[in-house]
């Protein structure tokens, strides 16, 4: 059995050695898998916020935001030799469903555009992802078959 | 965190908004119910999150919004086992989500957390003494991980503390456990604790 890493909220994991990242109770918040199967580099994000502009401190939140994570995770891979980075994503759900919505509430899908716009900046296919909806979400990525499998409470499991 | 007079006051607010709470349910289940407040505390997320059973836990939750004078948020939390069971007394039929009758059950949780959470919303902002509106409670069913998520985003304070009231109900046999959370927003967390006593610095 390969190591099992835990990803808490706002953190980041990155991973040599086959292994697996897993992380629990997802939201509106967006699960970011960047790997290199080929040579063997994994990562995992746990993503609070689309923009770390509103940050007060940069260094110490890089895996809360969409952008600071996903940028230093792929310096990290591609200082390790990555070459071919692929990315699965998960998350992103509106949790409550309020009558009356004020813009912060769809943070969501505001994660979700930010995480899928800092892949393209960052020249990251994307190759798989289950975003959005209004279920919690706990994931776990298997590093040696690139296996993202996605738990729900009531929609049960999916693998992507 | 918190010395032993500041944990009165948010006790005894938690108390205040218990009190409210178990009268009212107690007329809607048409039999006593009471409410209890072991303890108050300020608390991390990570501590938050242990309490509940980790971020797995299925939880039924409750959440309003205040708006104003300051922005904050309100949670209820109850493990969905025990608002089934509670759910149960309402519907006077033994209930589970994620069966047949759950829409029915969702409806009798939104009754009853809009009581629970609203009572508690009262009693807040008496003690607030602020020009607060209250937003139309919501519902979910879910990881409390996931629920918890949407306090998060709104209150990014310091350390990702939240005013945490923990509740006991005992109704019918029944011992029910509850969790009620206050996130005042990262710009709103001086001035909620200031005005409760607190020096969040000191």
């Amino acid at each position: 059995m390969d190591e099992l890493i835990r990803i808490g909220i706002a953190e980041y994991a990155i991973s040599k050695q086959p292994v697996i990242l897993r992380t629990a109770g997802l939201g509106s918040c967006v699960g970011v898998v960047i790997y290199d199967q080929e040579r063997g580099l994994s990562s995992m994000a746990h993503v609070m916020l689309p923009d770390s502009a509103i940050s007060r401190n940069r260094e110490a939140e890089i895996g809360k935001f969409a952008d600071t994570a996903i940028l230093e995770i792929v310096k990290r891979l591609r200082a390790n030799g990555a070459l071919r980075l692929r990315a699965k994503i998960a998350g992103g759900a509106q949790m409550f469903q309020f009558k009356y919505e004020h813009e912060s509430m769809r943070i969501g899908e505001r994660n979700i555009a930010s995480v899928k716009d800092m892949l393209q900046k960052t020249g990251i296919p994307l190759v798989a992802e289950d975003v959005g909806g209004t279920n919690g979400r706990t994931i776990e990525f298997h590093s040696k078959s690139g296996r993202l499998v996605i738990r729900t409470v009531n929609v049960g499991t999916l693998e992507i | 965190m918190l010395n032993s007079d500041q944990k009165d006051i948010f006790k005894e607010i938690g108390n205040i908004g218990a009190g409210h709470a178990a009268t009212a349910l107690s007329t809607l289940l048409g039999k006593p119910i009471e409410i209890e407040v072991p303890s108050a505390e300020l608390e991390s997320f990570t501590t938050i999150i242990d309490r509940v059973g980790g971020a797995e836990a299925y939880t039924a939750g409750a959440l309003l919004r205040f708006s104003g004078d300051i922005r904050a948020t309100l949670l209820f939390l109850m493990p969905l086992h025990d608002a089934e069971k509670l759910i149960g007394q309402l519907m006077k039929s033994e209930f589970q989500f994620f069966s047949d009758s759950h829409e029915m059950g969702v409806s009798a949780w939104e009754e009853i957390g809009n009581i629970l959470i609203g009572a508690y919303a009262r009693s807040i902002s008496d003690w607030l003494d602020l020009s607060l509106q209250v937003s139309v409670p919501a519902s979910a069913f879910d990881m409390v991980g996931a629920l918890l998520e949407v306090a998060l985003l709104e209150s990014s304070t310091p350390g990702n503390m939240a005013l945490y009231i923990d509740t006991h109900l005992s109704s019918a046999g029944n011992e029910l456990t509850g969790h009620l959370l206050l996130l005042p927003e990262a710009n709103a967390f001086q001035t909620v604790f200031q005005r409760l006593g607190v020096d969040i610095d000191g």
